[in-house]
């Protein structure tokens, strides 16, 4: 073929293009350390990264989900572990002072209840930020509130689950239920009678909206002098009740009867009566315990299995969308020096011609 | 969208709606408070989270007007356009090629080579000189001749 000048030209010129060209797109490459860059370097890797990277962030997701239960958990876990304490309290001093007569102590007892009953009621409002964590679905309500019409301590929250996405397609419950923890479900069978013979009957109505069991609790026969009957749904209830029991009184403080030696025997049963339905608390929060404790397990092994998951992720992703630094610097080094040479042959061929071998 | 019509019908009356004429300019949100999302099944109930799941769940799921998962909706835009912007790169660096190679052809007819116009330059010289040796022997004759 004809050469001609202008030909060689273009030709350099193009050739010169090219070289830098490909600098550019090494040192892009560098600069971003991925050689996708845009889907058009690869389109069917840069499908495949974006999988990779969808899968990465819902991982991480579940990961906060997996975390944010876990503290919900915790926290409810350690409240209980402290109802149960007081739970505990509870039961040593109906053992040591359900008998008690001299009025000092009994007041110290009553008092005792009483505290114990606030920190119960403290710990059932537990606050985990601005959510209450026994509520159910009514995070922004007090889940247990006195009632100073009935005296007794009402519910406030509903059976509502706040489930995370933990999994695709698997939640966990991150929340208890008030009303599973601190209302008490009493276990079969109960105590027919008290330690001196005297009948007792325990009467559970479940509330199906809240989740709450109302537990009547009737003493002796009616008819009978001490016949006594008087309802818990919970364990402030309980406290409550003891409270006034040591001081001989009914929970709206009026006295147990009109008789002082009746009003004491009816407290004295009141006080033996409440032993049956604090120990079913006890036993019920040890197997929310135990729920809990499942849960958290449960969390861990997902924690695991979404940590190597990501890695496995990470690993494919790199392996698909990042760029060889080693290699990109020495791609970016060939094209330079392919560029030196051809600015160097260019400079002779264009700088040269017949006119400069003219005399 | 609301249309109010203030004046009384006729047969003939017509309107035109378009959503995308000045939509990207118009384009905002009516949820200013995070709190005011649907989030739960039911008013009132700050711990549902029942809706935020299911439209978090949106993006693996068939949505009907999308005819596809977001997720998939997602992928086959980026799909297409990476391979659409693929073809068209290589469809211009073969155009580029082909149009390279065409101008070739056209500066190896047209072309004017520096080197062989300096060829024709010296040889056109070259006959001119001789030409004008010519003229000079001739001349020389003649004078020769003149003075017989």
């Amino acid at each position: 073929m004809r050469v001609s000048s202008l030909m060689i030209y273009e030709q350099l010129k193009k050739a010169i293009q090219a070289d830098i060209d490909e600098v550019t797109e090494n040192n892009l490459r560098l600069a971003t350390g991925k050689k996708i860059n845009k889907p058009s370097d690869d389109p069917v890797g840069a499908i495949r990264a974006i999988d990779y990277k969808v899968n990465i962030s819902q991982n991480d997701q579940f990961q906060r989900n997996i975390a944010q239960a876990g503290i919900f958990l915790d926290t409810t876990d350690k409240t209980i572990t402290s109802a149960q304490d007081s739970i505990g309290e509870l039961r040593k001093m109906l053992s040591l002072g359900m008998n008690k007569m001299d009025p000092s102590d009994r007041d110290f007892y009553s008092r005792q209840a009483a505290g114990y009953r606030d920190f119960l009621l403290n710990l059932s409002n537990t606050r985990l930020g601005e959510r209450h964590i026994f509520a159910g679905y009514h995070t922004d309500q007090q889940a247990f509130t006195f009632n100073a019409a009935t005296h007794h301590f009402d519910y406030n929250g509903d059976l509502g689950q706040i489930k995370a996405p933990v999994d695709r397609g698997a939640t966990t419950q991150m929340n208890i239920q008030g009303s599973k923890v601190f209302s008490v479900t009493m276990s079969t069978p109960t105590p027919t009678a008290l330690a001196d013979g005297t009948p007792i009957a325990f009467t559970q109505a479940t509330d199906p909206a809240t989740g709450v069991n109302t537990i009547t609790i009737e003493i002796g026969n009616a008819g009978d002098p001490v016949h006594d009957a008087f309802t818990v749904s919970n364990v402030m209830d309980i406290a409550n009740y003891m409270s006034s029991a040591w001081q001989q009184q009914d929970v709206d403080g009026t006295a147990l009867d009109a008789s002082a030696s009746v009003s004491v025997q009816k407290a004295t049963h009141r006080l033996e009566a409440l032993f049956a339905p604090l120990n079913a608390a006890s036993t019920q929060m040890l197997q929310v315990q135990s729920e809990i404790g499942t849960r958290e397990i449960f969390l861990n092994d997902q924690k695991a299995r979404h940590d190597l998951h990501n890695l496995n992720l990470e690993n494919a992703r790199a392996k698909t969308e990042d760029a060889d630094i080693n290699e990109t610097v020495v791609d970016i080094k060939k094209a330079e020096v392919a560029l030196e040479a051809l600015r160097s042959s260019s400079a002779n061929i264009l700088s040269r011609s017949l006119f400069d071998f003219l005399n | 969208m609301q249309v109010t019509i203030s004046g009384a019908v006729t047969a003939s009356d017509r309107f035109f709606v378009s959503p995308l004429t000045d939509a990207v300019r118009n384009l905002n949100t009516n949820v200013s408070d995070y709190r005011k999302i649907a989030a739960s099944t039911a008013a009132g109930l700050p711990g549902d989270g029942t809706n935020a799941m299911a439209i978090g769940s949106l993006t693996d799921s068939t949505t009907t007007d999308l005819g596809d998962s977001f997720n998939n909706f997602y992928r086959t835009i980026v799909s297409y356009t990476g391979t659409a912007s693929r073809a068209a790169s290589d469809s211009l660096a073969f155009e580029n090629n082909l149009s390279d190679e065409l101008n070739k052809r056209r500066d190896a007819v047209s072309g004017v080579s520096l080197d062989e116009e300096a060829i024709n330059l010296l040889r056109f010289q070259r006959s001119f000189e001789a030409g004008a040796r010519m003229i000079k022997v001739t001349d020389e004759l003649m004078q020769t001749i003149m003075n017989l």
